[in-house]
């Protein structure tokens, strides 16, 4: 019984959906030719880094909030004891992550230098830090970046703190919020970048050494 | 030039029936592994085709959380399980 109103919710959902993309108007501008013509006053030359920190700087804090959000919900569910010992115990993968961790973190570097003015930056850039940070861990490296730390919980947030900051300046400089004037949006950029990278990659790490380190103390 | 246009549309007829087959295998397989490897494919096929359809921001962002994090999340929250059905 349950099988069939699934069936039917998904059918709905299926004919909906399809309904709604054959009634798309056929050629459709977007808001390309917009961005590309206020380009030269963001700062930035990559369409999609201006509108993520510059044109929509307040979607990207709200998204900011959300991971650190989503951290404190994960940190909910951790037990206060825990124990620091890597699962696996393989020469290989430790002495991979030797030749590894050092490419990882230039190309992490690289992807948000060139996120200025080519597809990258700060998503792309945090989350291979994070993946670097998962690959030490895993090879057997000591590596405490757990939230006692009060450094470590600065990390986390400085992306958040940076966006208020920032928003609190724009506020009060050109009364609105976020809105950077040509000459000084690519300073902000860079900040905001610089913070975005370290936070997401510092939370997406912590989001898996979290339950990680949980399941070790189990066994 | 007309059999290169070809062969993009042979590649993207294969993607996209091996992204439904993918997608198929992985809400199907009884085995909760082979459904976080299933997953972890399909990261990879889709982010193939971000590619080809031009958005390399999102490629590159599939790749990376998509495939790689969600996956050892998915793998560590597989492994609590074990522990939790055993205890």
């Amino acid at each position: 019984m349950i099988r069939f109103f699934t069936f039917i919710l998904t059918g709905t959902l299926f004919a909906g959906l399809t309904y709604t993309v054959l009634s798309l108007p056929q050629q459709s501008e977007g808001l390309a030719k917009t961005v590309s013509a206020h380009i030269q006053n963001s700062g930035v030359s990559n369409p999609v880094t201006a509108v993520l920190i510059n044109f929509r700087a307040y979607d990207t804090m709200l998204e900011m909030a959300v991971l650190f959000i989503a951290l404190l919900g994960v940190y909910s569910l951790n037990s206060s004891k825990e124990e620091l010992k890597p699962l696996l115990q393989s020469p290989v993968l430790k002495r991979l992550g030797g030749i590894l961790v050092p490419v990882l973190l230039l190309l992490s570097a690289y992807l948000l230098w060139v996120g200025v003015h080519a597809p990258g930056g700060a998503f792309q850039a945090g989350s291979i830090l994070s993946s670097t940070g998962i690959l030490v861990f895993l090879s057997g490296w000591k590596l405490d970046l757990s939230s006692k730390d009060f450094f470590i919980r600065l990390l986390l947030s400085i992306s958040l703190l940076t966006f208020l900051l920032v928003s609190a300046v724009t506020l009060f400089i050109s009364h609105t919020l976020l809105e950077f004037s040509p000459t000084q949006a690519s300073y902000f950029i860079f900040i905001l970048e610089v913070t975005a990278t370290v936070s997401i990659g510092i939370t997406l790490f912590n989001l898996f050494f979290t339950i990680f380190s949980q399941t070790k103390e189990k066994s | 030039m007309e059999t290169l246009t070809i062969i993009k549309f042979i590649f993207d007829i294969l993607l996209s029936s091996s992204l439904l087959f993918i997608a198929y295998k992985t809400l199907t397989c009884k085995d909760l592994f082979q459904a976080i490897v299933f997953f972890i494919v399909f990261g990879l096929l889709i982010s193939v085709a971000w590619g080809r359809l031009g958005a390399y921001d999102v490629a590159m962002a599939e790749v990376v959380i998509g495939a790689g994090l969600t996956g050892a999340l998915l793998l560590s929250a597989l492994a609590k399980l074990k522990k939790m059905n055993i205890d």
